[in-house]
């Protein structure tokens, strides 16, 4: 997936990053390079940390709101259940360490449907998703939504066919 | 009072330093974190204490810039979960976390815990939970009807009637967001007439007995207690 859309999306050449407001005259008042470190630093802090603390109030009101119960209706249903399991991923925002032990639960559910939950999720969630809109131009995002979702959804039926 | 670009960066980095140095110092870390990344508490303490520090000496002879609206945004953004993490003092994931998280029909949270009790010793929530649908756990884990347990947790679901009700503890993995709800049910036995709400902590001791397909506790001694410091167990992997 990283390959694919390292390939397609570096394709066009154009530049992927939105000019940050904050990047002008001060961004080398430090002098040396362990204050040009802790300047640049205290600059990222400030300007990603409000994407940081947005993206994880959606991720939390998705956690709150979001009926997992109803994902249980469609496990039985290949491709239904694996766009659900990777809806979950991009709703639940959990971080690659644990997801594994929640993807395990899911027992109803195909091996290749809990494979796509744990390759989708690091890659778009919903508090990425408010990173990338701060970081990178909408087209990017597009393209990475647009590549990574059929490569998941492809890979956990291939993974099903040859696997389960 | 006007607020320059430099000073907010160091708001920024000063406030969420005190935030971590409030959640070392007073143990609040555990609500919010595992075990396993309990490290970032202190990490982010020191680290961001030093940066802010840093930063203002490092700057001292900048000029000095007007800080624009999302500038201001960011840090009002910045501060609110502190504002939150001091409000929510002592607050935890209760029955209503419990109720909307992954649960029955298809979906089962006990493979997570058979996941992490094959090597266990003693007898919890989660070796119950798991045991119930897998007889080789139960018996590598010595459990057999009458068995006496005790179990410290949180009442997640009351039925009516003398029907059992649902005694639960969180268990989490890296921090609260993966947190992972398992409950046992217990019989109310000698106990049936004891008033319980939902989120009730109770001290349960009782013995087991054969449900379907689960270890259900029948209660011989119920007490409410208050809830633990750490409310949250973790998966001992």
């Amino acid at each position: 997936m990283a390959v694919l859309a390292g390939w397609l999306i570096g394709r066009s050449g154009e530049s992927l990053l939105r000019e940050r407001v904050e990047d002008d005259v001060e961004q080398h008042a430090a002098h040396g390079s362990a204050g040009r470190f802790v300047d640049h630093l205290a600059s990222d802090f400030v300007f990603m940390g409000r994407f940081v603390v947005l993206g994880a109030a959606v991720a939390a009101l998705l956690q709150t709101v979001a009926p997992q119960d109803a994902l249980s209706s469609v496990a039985d249903a290949t491709v239904l259940g694996a766009l659900a399991l990777m809806a979950l991923a991009v709703a639940l925002s959990l971080c690659s360490e644990a997801d594994a032990f929640v993807a395990v639960s899911f027992t109803a559910f195909p091996l290749g449907s809990q494979l796509a939950f744990l390759v989708l999720g690091p890659v778009v969630d919903a508090k990425l998703a408010v990173l990338y809109g701060a970081t990178f131009r909408r087209r990017f995002v597009l393209l990475v939504l647009a590549i990574a979702v059929p490569v998941a959804l492809v890979g956990a039926l291939a993974f099903d066919a040859v696997v389960g | 009072m006007r607020l320059d670009r430099r000073s907010i960066r160091a708001i920024g980095l000063a406030a969420w330093g005190a935030l971590f140095g409030w959640l070392w110092l007073s143990g609040e870390s555990v609500r919010y974190l595992g075990p396993r990344t309990q490290w970032v508490v202190p990490l982010g303490a020191i680290g961001l204490t030093l940066a802010a520090a840093g930063y203002l000496r490092s700057t001292r002879d900048a000029p000095s810039h007007t800080a624009r609206p999302p500038e201001l945004a960011g840090l009002a953004a910045l501060v609110v979960p502190i504002l939150a993490a001091a409000t929510l003092a002592h607050a935890q994931l209760g029955s209503l976390a419990a109720s909307n998280k992954l649960s029955s029909r298809g979906i089962d949270p006990s493979a997570l815990a058979r996941l992490a009790s094959r090597d266990a010793s003693s007898v919890g929530f989660l070796q119950l939970n798991a045991a119930g649908r897998d007889s080789d756990l139960s018996r590598q884990l010595g459990l057999t009807t009458g068995k006496p347990v005790k179990l410290v947790g949180f009442v997640s679901s009351t039925p009516e009637g003398y029907r059992p009700f649902e005694l639960s503890r969180f268990y989490i993995t890296c921090c609260v967001a993966d947190a992972v709800p398992v409950g046992v049910h217990v019989a109310k036995g000698a106990v049936r007439h004891l008033k319980l709400k939902r989120d009730d902590w109770l001290d349960v001791t009782g013995v087991l007995a054969r449900g379907n397909r689960e270890w259900i506790v029948r209660a011989i001694r119920v007490q409410h207690v208050n809830a633990p410091s750490n409310p949250y167990l973790s998966f001992a992997t």
